[in-house]
């Protein structure tokens, strides 16, 4: 059976107001991932790139991308309008199927629209919901909301998260921040900017070549729930709790979770779901709250977990990544160091 | 490859102009539940989706998948988006099969669709990119542009894009669910029709369609059920970077990579003898002899030649496209999809009118980007 390890990782978050292009941002952490697994880039031959043309503005975004990636020869190369790690899993599952011997996967964000949450409106029914233009924040909104109601936490709880994530301020003060959408306040939202990410991927066989320590995948899965919200209980996250049972991670213990959660609420409905029975460290990377390069922070999530087995902090980790209003479409990736 | 797999249901919409009778998950469902009636499965034997769509902005609607997952009856199971460019259906059809050539799923359905009657793909193609200058080609005056540089080096005949268009309009007239279809076309009037982009005309050029296609991926296992699957001989997807010293948008590196991965997966030597039917993406009839040179078929500068001799035609060495192909029908992001299904169909006996006969061994091709995007699968009637 071959077994997948995460060699490498390099990541980079910048203002959204930053003016370099897409393969500006990307090129320098594509360098910083292949030289950090040793992988040498002819040895890559699958290649997984994720963005989104409507937050960047490009029709066709992958094009932009190619100066920043190993040019020749042709790979086996996938671009997907959709968060970095969905690249991660398709990259592991060519590997799997044996469609080549180490993979690149990148994630990049540029989410130069004026409103980013606006514009993540348009992954809504475009017949009945769209037109009403519901942003992202207020939809997350309601979730909380959601969450409130189910009497299992609390908006101090929310505060909670968000000192631990911001690294600081105090619970008193931040419940009295005005709401932004109640019972959401500006802080319980992601600061949403500009980043990219870049994974090396490698079988045991050249994995075992470079000195460095992998990070095993054990387990990788995702799950899609519905779209309707209203056919949904918000408070929960059944897709999470069935994709942590699919790889493992339930009832089991990790050194590291990182959990992509752009609003404080979501954090903990996730880490509910996914039922760990022992999480040493939450989010040490800080979580998706401070950054959020929107379509990379989920890549960024799994890469961390990786780089705490990689650098030798963590023997288990788990990373998650979410796309999709109020959870809809949920990822984790379980790693391992051997023993 | 590491696990077999193997095709077990197709499914296609009637493709239009505009189906304005059915929403985007009307039009998805439609072609997903004939690939489901045709496999004889349910719904709740399919363990995982993947969704094949060229660029969102074509009907702007964002990540499709989280729409269409409940059209698709996927909800709690894995549903994934396959995309790249305008090879997506490709796309999606390469990522199914590796979900099953990995023993990840044993039983996968693969959908595909385009409704550009929603949304302005031309306009949409033809946006200014920031930080770039103003290129107001879009697609048809890039490929006019490949077209002419293809006659420059090969010498090819100016009617040569007529005969392959009558060829592929002629088989349309064969194919129930093609969207374009003129009983009494003639060489002469693709000869006289509008000048669109030299030397491309516009009955060269393929319309702007809605349309949706499905396939049933299944394990050994699971295809040992059936009669008569198309089993998956060689699947391969590759991309190059458009803008590089070595990319050739006539005969690109990563047509001739992928081609020659299929062929060595699937045991092909001559893949002109041992194919017994091909479809390939040809979104204007001029692409057909520089695609047959790239994809191993004919020699440098011969394969007008073949499409002159009417090899390429019914009863040739090698029917290309019998279904009509792109000009019957372009739903962009599922017309990758509806190249590997129909060459599924064939190898299993059960294309209709245009059936290959005998057909044992095809090969289905899916393009897309500045000629820079390339996936293809071989199916063939026995096991590999």
């Amino acid at each position: 059976m071959t077994r997948v390890g995460v060699v490498g990782f390099a990541s980079e978050v910048v203002s959204a107001s930053d003016d370099r292009n897409d393969a500006e941002l990307l090129a320098p952490v594509v360098d910083r991932a292949l030289e950090a697994s040793r992988v040498s880039p002819t040895d890559i031959e699958v290649v997984g790139t994720a963005g989104s043309e409507f937050l960047n503005g490009v029709v066709g975004g992958v094009m932009g991308a190619f100066d920043a990636l190993p040019g020749w020869p042709p790979r086996a190369h996938s671009h997907l309008e959709a968060d970095g790690a969905f690249a991660l899993y398709e990259s592991w599952v060519r590997l799997m199927a044996g469609e080549g011997r180490a993979a690149l996967v990148c994630a990049f964000s540029r989410p130069l629209a004026h409103d980013p949450l606006s514009v993540l409106a348009l992954q809504l029914d475009p017949y009945l919901v769209q037109p009403v233009r519901p942003d992202a924040t207020s939809l997350a909104a309601l979730q909380a909301r959601a969450l409130v109601d189910s009497g299992r936490y609390r908006e101090s709880d929310f505060a909670t998260v968000v000192t631990a994530r911001r690294g600081g301020g105090d619970v008193d003060d931040l419940l009295r921040d005005p709401y932004i959408a109640s019972p959401l306040r500006p802080l319980d939202c992601s600061t949403v900017c500009s980043g990219a990410a870049a994974m090396v991927l490698a079988v045991d066989e050249v994995a075992g070549r470079s000195e460095g320590r992998p990070a095993w995948i054990t387990g990788i899965g995702h799950r899609m729930e519905r779209q309707s919200l209203g056919a949904r209980d918000l408070s929960m996250s059944p897709s999470t709790s069935a994709v942590s049972t699919d790889v493992g991670l339930s009832g089991s213990a990790v050194d590291v979770l990182e959990v992509h959660a752009p609003y404080s609420h979501q954090e903990l409905i996730l880490v509910e779901a996914m039922s760990a029975a022992e999480i040493d460290r939450l989010n040490p990377s800080g979580g998706a709250l401070p950054a959020d390069p929107v379509m990379a922070t989920g890549l960024i999530r799994i890469g961390s977990a990786a780089a705490a087995i990689t650098s030798g902090q963590a023997h288990r980790a788990a990373g998650h990544a979410t796309n999709g209003a109020c959870l809809q479409h949920n990822l984790i990736c379980l790693m391992e160091a051997d023993r | 490859m590491t696990g077999r797999c193997a095709v077990v249901g197709v499914g296609q919409t009637h493709h239009a102009a505009a189906r304005r009778d059915v929403t985007l998950s009307g039009l998805v469902r439609e072609a997903a539940e004939m690939a489901l009636l045709d496999a004889e499965v349910g719904w709740g034997e399919i363990e995982a989706v993947v969704l094949g769509k060229a660029p969102d902005i074509l009907e702007g609607l964002m990540s499709p998948e989280l729409h269409l997952v409940d059209a698709l009856a996927a909800a709690g199971k894995p549903v994934f988006r396959a995309y790249t460019s305008g090879n997506a259906g490709g796309m999606a059809a390469s990522m199914g099969v590796s979900l099953v050539a990995a023993g990840v799923h044993s039983r996968v359905l693969v959908v595909a669709f385009e409704k550009q009657s929603e949304g302005g793909s031309a306009g949409a193609t033809l946006q200014h990119v920031p930080f770039e200058a103003r290129w107001q080609g879009g697609t048809g005056s890039l490929f006019g542009a490949i077209c002419r540089e293809y006659i420059a080096r090969s010498h090819a005949p100016a009617h040569i894009g007529d005969v392959a268009a009558l060829k592929d309009r002629q088989n349309a007239l064969l194919n129930a669910y093609a969207q374009v279809r003129r009983p009494d076309i003639t060489l002469e009037q693709i000869a006289a029709s509008r000048m669109l982009w030299d030397p491309i005309r516009l009955l060269h050029s393929s319309p702007s369609s809605d349309g949706a296609c499905a396939v049933v991926l299944g394990n050994e296992q699971v295809a040992a059920r059936y009669d008569r699957p198309a089993w998956v001989h060689g699947c391969a997807v590759r991309t190059e970077p458009p803008v590089s010293p070595q990319h050739d948008n006539v005969n690109p590196e990563c047509g001739r990579h992928c081609a020659r991965a299929v062929y060595r997966q699937a045991g092909i030597e001559d893949p002109l003898r041992d194919l017994d039917v091909a479809e390939l993406f040809v979104p204007y009839s001029w692409m057909e002899p520089l695609l047959l040179e790239n994809l191993g078929f004919a020699s440098s500068g011969q394969g007008w030649r073949l499409i002159d001799e009417g090899a390429t035609a019914f009863g040739g060495v090698l029917p290309v496209n019998p279904s009509g192909g792109l000009l019957g029908a372009n739903p962009i992001g599922a017309a990758g999809l509806v190249r590997f299904a129909e060459s599924a169909m064939q190898v299993r006996g059960a294309a209709g009118l245009h059936q290959i006969d005998g057909a044992r061994l095809a090969v289905g091709h899916a393009a897309g980007g500045y000629s820079n995007c390339v996936a293809m699968w071989v199916v063939g009637c026995d096991p590999p």
